[in-house]
């Protein structure tokens, strides 16, 4: 048993080493042309990625995200503010209104103002 | 410090007065012929034998041209075993979706280049024939062998690699690496008679 497996061995290792002995020139010519392309690898600068940057750009993104929506949601006043005049820009007769009577809202405001100075 | 005429020493010393580049390519132009063999019995085509090659050669260079000159062997075949363990999975996959596109079955076929399916005239005297069709026998055998055994016993009786260096290789345990071993060599002599 112990020798035919060794036959075996033996057989194969001399078969194969044949078969490598055996390569044509031309096979012979492109293993060493690709020889050469993995050692210019050696000469190539690396741009690795950091594991890190991922992370870090996606906690960028969140904080872009949250710095451009964060000051809306903190003042309640101007949102208030922005849905009344998109309210006024809706209802076309209010619109009208404010042109018929301007100088009692532009008195209305002035008077207002000094209340609120006062 | 290492003593001096230690192994350690000595391999350190060696390390270090020689040139990375210089012994990368040492390493590879020793290796490359054999790994071309190996590749090209179990893919069948010396262009995706050529392309499996150099894939590992390029990763090994660019990922473990750093480490111990002595490690470069198992890491090369285990790259290499790689590349040819991806090809087979991709051409099973295209061999099933081209099985269901009508009329291109047999494209390979048809785009055979006729000058590389001629015989190669430099094949040698009739004498070797016989040698020739040993190989193809061997080659055969091993073709339908499981592609584990099939890596065990090009590593371990054509490679001459450790049953720790086939381990690494193959990405497996010592105890796995026995078993393919003892496995592939009963189918061999089955196939092959002693």
């Amino acid at each position: 048993m112990k020798a035919g497996r060794q036959d075996i061995e033996n057989r194969a290792r001399e078969l194969f080493d044949e078969s490598v002995e055996g390569v044509d020139f031309a096979t012979r010519s492109r293993l060493t042309q690709a020889r050469h392309a993995a050692l210019a690898e050696l000469e190539r600068p690396r741009f690795r990625l950091a594991p890190w940057l991922p992370a870090a750009a996606a906690a960028t993104v969140a904080a872009i995200a949250v710095a451009v929506w964060l000051p809306q949601e903190q003042n309640p006043e101007a949102a208030v503010a922005a849905v009344d005049d998109f309210e006024m820009l809706t209802l076309g007769e209010d619109l009208d209104m404010l042109g018929e009577d301007i100088e009692f809202y532009a008195w209305a405001t002035s008077v207002e103002a000094g209340n609120g100075q006062g | 410090m290492a003593l001096p005429g230690t192994t350690g020493g000595v391999r350190r010393a060696r390390t270090a007065s020689v040139d990375p580049a210089q012994a990368l390519d040492r390493f590879l132009a020793g290796i490359e012929r054999r790994a071309f063999r190996i590749a090209r019995m179990a893919v069948r085509d010396d262009d995706d034998a050529l392309d499996i090659v150099q894939d590992a050669m390029i990763k090994l260079a660019r990922h473990y041209a750093g480490r111990p000159s002595e490690e470069w062997r198992p890491l090369f075949y285990r790259i290499l075993n790689n590349g040819i363990r991806d090809f087979m999975r991709r051409r099973r996959v295209r061999s099933r979706v081209m099985a269901w596109w009508p009329g291109r079955a047999n494209g390979d076929e048809e785009g055979a280049d006729p000058v590389q399916a001629a015989p190669d005239p430099a094949g040698g005297p009739l004498e070797l024939l016989e040698g020739a069709e040993a190989l193809a026998a061997l080659e055969a055998g091993l073709a339908a062998l499981p592609g584990r055994q099939r890596e065990a016993f090009v590593l371990r009786a054509m490679e001459g690699l450790d049953v720790a260096g086939t381990a690494v290789a193959m990405g497996c345990s010592e105890g796995s690496v026995k078993t393919h071993y003892f496995r592939a060599v009963q189918a061999l002599k089955g196939r092959l008679g002693e």
